[in-house]
């Protein structure tokens, strides 16, 4: 099968198989910063933006993004990105950095709708994204600076 | 592996000659197709360019597009009424990037053990419209129990009664985000200590699902006191399998617990 994906603002024609998932295709096709954790919709390495939406990629049939737009962490809006990314560093929020991508969509897309996020919406948001490192509360801390730093900014 | 072909249809009366063959999977959108796998299946109907996006909530009804997600009936409460009991059944339910996959019509369709959709859907007397092989609309509950009626037929639209009654959800599990063992799903008028409107319903039972007539009789129009002195045994004659969260006999027990509690918080006002 064959469709045309906008991935990070760029076209990308891609090619898979019937029962490829999302996940499989964006990493064969170069977009690594897409992790593969548990393949099971569990864990929340692999999320991207789905035509906006957060979602596993690796619980979605490549068939049925056909013409889709995707983002991973790469493609976001830099001076949104930014903040965030940021705020994970200097919170100690990164330790080994595989969940880091997917923590750093689900923050984004949480603070797209929600600038000012109490601690329970932030739990909520970033209940998809499973950290085996920092215990979570680095993590927590590490929104709320970013949220902070990016209403300051606007 | 054979081939395996999937069709997009873009009208309902395409997706409806598509399906009711029996033979090709409907596919929304869901994490259902996937945990399944496809040993079985030559052809898969994609039904995400279908008109059935929309959802409506009135007063005394809610109509939901088969192709909603769990996120979209969460987001059309926020402003109507956020504490609604299909909202706090569904904020629990996955997490935030599946609520953002899995739709209304894929999860009555596929209505997995551990559904936290079926039971407030039921307490609210939800009907399913259907197409394909079977047309028409129909009791969810006639759905859920009648093989025929789902083989060959999707979903387009879950409608169902509302009204301004205080529900709860109770969802038993090991962690916040594991699947329920089972829910129990309660919806009560408020009526100063007097139950009213009394609806209860257990999901993930060895019947899939039941409701709990019997004691929705016996307590509405009763005070709460009435609590001090029933036997819950009474009045559950549920009985629930094995599972990893614990024994038959062990959820059995916890379910009684749950419930007990569920309805001195409605008496109690504390809904």
């Amino acid at each position: 099968m064959k469709t045309k994906l906008t991935v990070n603002n760029k076209p990308v024609s891609v090619q898979f198989s019937p029962t490829d998932r999302l996940l499989d295709v964006l990493r064969n096709n170069g977009f690594s910063e897409v992790k593969e954790g548990c393949r099971d919709g569990e864990c929340g390495a692999c999320v991207v933006l789905l035509n906006g939406k957060l979602v596993n990629s690796c619980q979605v049939l490549a068939a049925s993004a056909m013409d889709a737009t995707v983002t991973t962490v790469k493609g976001l809006e830099k001076d949104k990105a930014a903040p965030i990314q940021e705020a994970f560093v200097d919170a100690g929020a990164v330790q080994c950095g595989f969940c880091t991508p997917g923590m750093v969509l689900a923050t984004y897309a949480l603070l797209q709708e929600n600038p000012a996020p109490d601690t329970r919406q932030i739990q909520q948001a970033l209940d998809g994204n499973l950290c085996r490192c920092t215990g979570y509360v680095k993590i927590i801390e590490a929104v709320q600076l970013a949220a902070e730093r990016t209403n300051s900014h606007e | 592996m054979e081939q395996l072909n999937w069709y997009y249809p873009e009208d309902l009366n395409e997706a409806a000659r598509l399906v009711s063959d029996g033979d090709k999977a409907p596919h929304s959108g869901g994490t259902a197709l996937i945990r399944k796998g496809f040993r079985k299946i030559k052809s898969i109907v994609d039904l995400s360019r279908l008109p059935m996006h929309d959802i409506e909530v009135q007063r005394d009804r809610i109509e939901i597009g088969a192709m909603c997600s769990y996120d979209d009936i969460i987001r059309a409460f926020r402003s109507v009424d956020p504490g609604h009991v299909l909202v706090q059944s569904l904020k629990n339910s996955a997490s935030t990037p599946l609520r953002n996959r899995i739709t209304a019509g894929g999860s009555v369709a596929a209505f997995p053990a551990w559904s936290d959709f079926v039971g407030p859907l039921l307490l609210l007397d939800a009907k399913v419209d259907l197409i394909g092989r079977e047309t028409g609309t129909f009791p969810l509950s006639n759905y859920l129990n009648r093989r025929e009626l789902r083989a060959g037929s999707i979903i387009t639209r879950i409608l169902t009664e509302n009204f301004p009654h205080k529900g709860l959800h109770y969802r038993e599990t090991r962690t916040h985000v594991d699947y329920p063992a089972f829910t129990i799903t309660l919806t009560a008028a408020p009526a100063d200590g007097v139950f009213k409107g009394l609806r209860v319903v257990v999901v993930g039972n060895k019947e899939r699902f039941r409701r709990l007539t019997e004691l929705e009789a016996a307590l509405n129009g009763k005070t709460g006191s009435i609590l001090d002195s029933l036997n819950i045994d009474d009045f559950f004659p549920v009985d629930f399998p094995d599972r990893k969260h614990g024994s038959g006999e062990y959820l059995g027990h916890v379910a009684r617990i749950a419930l007990m509690d569920m309805l001195k918080m409605i008496a109690g006002g504390q809904a």
